[in-house]
């Protein structure tokens, strides 16, 4: 019996006890027993003291008899263990639909996934994966039905792929029979998965898409082109424009088109280089034709044209030009000539004033010559005391027919074969005895008034004297320099031919044994403009030669 | 210490009053109180009004150092009606179970001294 004992004191004196009251008093309502630790001992055991657990008539008030019915209210067919209702509400599908999707899943658990790609690739032109698909003939495809179909069952997931590098899911009905003449699958029936094809991504367009290191050789290019640009910037002339630099200095490298002067060599450099623009002197000056060697005197009733023809094997300078004659006084006619093929230029001296017999200086300009290079000399000398001329003024005309007054008309202005010139020249003086008198073998020289460089040398082959106002003259070429143009007043000098014979100088053989050391020598004789045989002989011209170091990288722009 | 006759304690009315009880089971045995919640009624039996509802936690006190044991601080008295007020003790286990002790009675006496 449980009690609570209840003790009061008044407070009058703590330590004296004796004022304290007690009273016991039992609890009323409980079980008053000493607990027990042993569940047997318990008292009601066989008491219904848990109502919360079912007991079989607790059991059946709250849950259907095992023995009940089931009847779908659906169509569905009755059911062996639980009534389900299913309500088509919510996914408007048929009780029927759900069963046969769950039947579905079933049978793919029960086969298992299987996952396989198929290729169409039967057409060109129109990559679209449904007109691929349905076109393709699938024998020897591990699905294929054995009638050229891709047989897809329901747990087969197949990505179609084609020409165009596209991955498409097949998202379509399954079980199916794709290909030709299977079912008609159109777009909706595949979804894009990915591509390999990176033109066909999107966005490729996009800020950094692409590193420049992800570009083969696009970092390597790029420093190339930035080493070219620095290579530009720094180098001294990159745009071609020339540099006058001033006189030249010692050790100094000038880059191309620095233009130089040294001494009375004016140059522009055509490479990077040190090296000087004037020639270096390499050795002494040299004669073509050993000083003293002692010329004779030939003859021939023609006028005479002799020339020498030096191929330089010394790099060096011409520094002068020589001519000898066995005559000169006011009857002597001469014209000298220099051909540089090298600079393309034709040198014309016409009557120079030379002496009897001796080598005369014409000129001491220096000619820049290298190894290969040739250089032509060519003397037309006659005594005009000896011959018939006629001299006077024309205009050119271009064409055949008849002259007109003043005029001589030529068929062509570098080879004319027929020429004709009126009675009348532009003084207006009549002209005709002497024009009728010229016979074959005369000579004609004509050149441009205005333009002496501008010359034909021509023989008379045949005269036509019947026109009243003109006379004509069949021709052939001794010597073109440059054409003459129509429409130009000329200057015409017809020689006629010779009656004695004219004197000429000659050293008989003489480049046969005496070659000089800085080139090879060739000469040419004519008579009349007719070559003659001998090459060897010397004849009265030459040149002096100063051997010198030219170097290759300075183009002349002007020379003493 | 005196045990009091009929379950009657008497007390002065003005003085302070406190009560330490001990809770023990039919053996003797103190009975933890731990869980436990405890009550007890102050009424005057002429008005029937209140005069103290002592609850856990306020006027009683669980003693931290006596198992079973706690106090009651019923506190002044002076204007408590003479007489004998019957009170008892009311107990609710952990369990929610509740069970009384049987009554006992408070005897309030008018002091002599003011």
């Amino acid at each position: 019996m449980s009690m609570s004992t209840i003790r009061y004191t008044d407070n009058t004196d703590p330590e004296n006890t004796s004022h304290e009251q007690e009273v016991r008093v039992t609890h009323i309502g409980v079980n008053n027993l000493v607990g027990v630790t042993d569940h047997n001992l318990l008292n009601g055991l066989d008491e219904d003291g848990h109502p919360q657990y079912l007991t079989d008539e607790r059991g059946d008030a709250k849950y259907p008899t095992l023995e009940h019915a089931h009847t779908g209210s659906d169509g569905t067919e009755e059911l062996n263990s639980l009534n389900v209702t299913y309500d088509s509400a919510e996914s408007k599908l048929l009780a029927t639909e759900v069963q046969g999707a769950i039947d579905e899943l079933k049978g793919i658990t029960d086969l298992g996934i299987i996952e396989y790609s198929a290729l169409a690739y039967a057409v060109g032109g129109d990559n679209f994966i449904h007109d691929a698909v349905n076109a393709m003939n699938w024998a020897g495809h591990n699905y294929e039905n054995g009638a050229g179909l891709l047989d897809v069952k329901l747990n087969h997931v197949v990505t179609f792929g084609n020409e165009a590098s596209i991955s498409y899911r097949w998202v379509g009905h399954k079980p199916v029979l794709l290909g030709s003449g299977g079912v008609a699958t159109t777009a909706a029936d595949y979804q894009v998965i990915g591509t390999a094809d990176h033109a066909l991504m999107i966005n490729t367009d996009l800020p950094n898409q692409h590193t420049i290191g992800a570009v083969t050789g696009l970092v390597a290019e790029q420093a190339r082109q930035d080493q070219d640009l620095a290579d530009h910037i720094v180098a001294a002339n990159p745009h071609g424009a020339m540099f006058w630099n001033g006189a030249w200095v010692e050790g100094t490298s000038y880059f191309p088109n620095s233009v130089v002067r040294e001494g009375n060599y004016l140059s522009i450099a055509n490479k990077l280089t040190t090296d000087h623009v004037a020639p270096q002197e390499n050795g002494g000056p040299e004669l073509g034709i050993i000083a003293g060697t002692a010329l004779t005197t030939a003859s021939n009733q023609s006028i005479i044209t002799v020339a020498h023809t030096y191929t330089f094997i010394k790099t060096g300078y011409i520094q002068e030009v020589y001519v000898h004659v066995p005559l000169w006084n006011t009857d002597t006619v001469v014209k000298l000539t220099g051909i540089n093929p090298k600079t393309n230029t034709l040198t014309v001296i016409d009557n120079p004033i030379l002496t009897t017999n001796a080598w005369t200086l014409i000129r001491a300009n220096s000619v820049g010559m290298g190894i290969g290079d040739t250089f032509k000399l060519e003397l037309d000398y006659f005594n005009s005391a000896k011959v018939d001329e006629v001299r006077g003024g024309w205009t050119s005309k271009l064409g055949t027919g008849t002259a007109a007054a003043q005029e001589i008309l030529l068929d062509s202005g570098s080879a004319p074969v027929n020429i004709e010139i009126s009675h009348t020249d532009l003084d207006g003086d009549g002209r005709a005895n002497e024009l009728n008198s010229v016979s074959i073998n005369d000579l004609i020289y004509i050149h441009e008034t205005g333009d002496a460089s501008r010359s034909l040398e021509l023989k008379v082959t045949a005269v036509n004297t019947i026109p009243d106002n003109s006379t004509g003259y069949t021709v052939t070429v001794i010597d073109v320099s440059k054409e003459i143009r129509d429409n130009k007043t000329c200057t015409i000098n017809i020689n006629k031919a010779l009656t004695v014979a004219q004197d000429y100088n000659e050293i008989n053989d003489y480049f046969a044994a005496n070659q000089p050391s800085f080139a090879t020598v060739t000469t040419e004789l004519y008579y009349d403009g007719v070559l003659q045989a001998d090459t060897n002989n010397a004849f009265g011209l030459d040149i002096k030669f100063q051997p010198a170091d030219i170097s290759p990288d300075w183009d002349p722009l002007s020379f003493p | 210490m005196t045990a009091c006759t009929n379950n009657i304690i008497d007390i002065k009315i003005g003085s302070t009053a406190k009560f330490a009880v001990l809770y023990a089971d039919a053996a003797g045995n103190p009975v933890s109180l731990v869980g436990y919640d405890i009550a007890m009624d102050f009424v005057d039996k002429k008005t029937g009004e209140y005069i103290l509802q002592a609850t856990l936690g306020e006027e009683i006190i669980l003693d931290p150092y006596t198992i079973g044991g706690y106090n009651i601080e019923a506190g002044d008295t002076s204007e408590w009606p003479v007489g004998i007020m019957p009170v008892d003790i009311k107990y609710t286990d952990p369990q929610g179970i509740t069970h009384y002790t049987e009554d006992f009675g408070l005897n309030m006496i008018l002091g002599r001294t003011l």
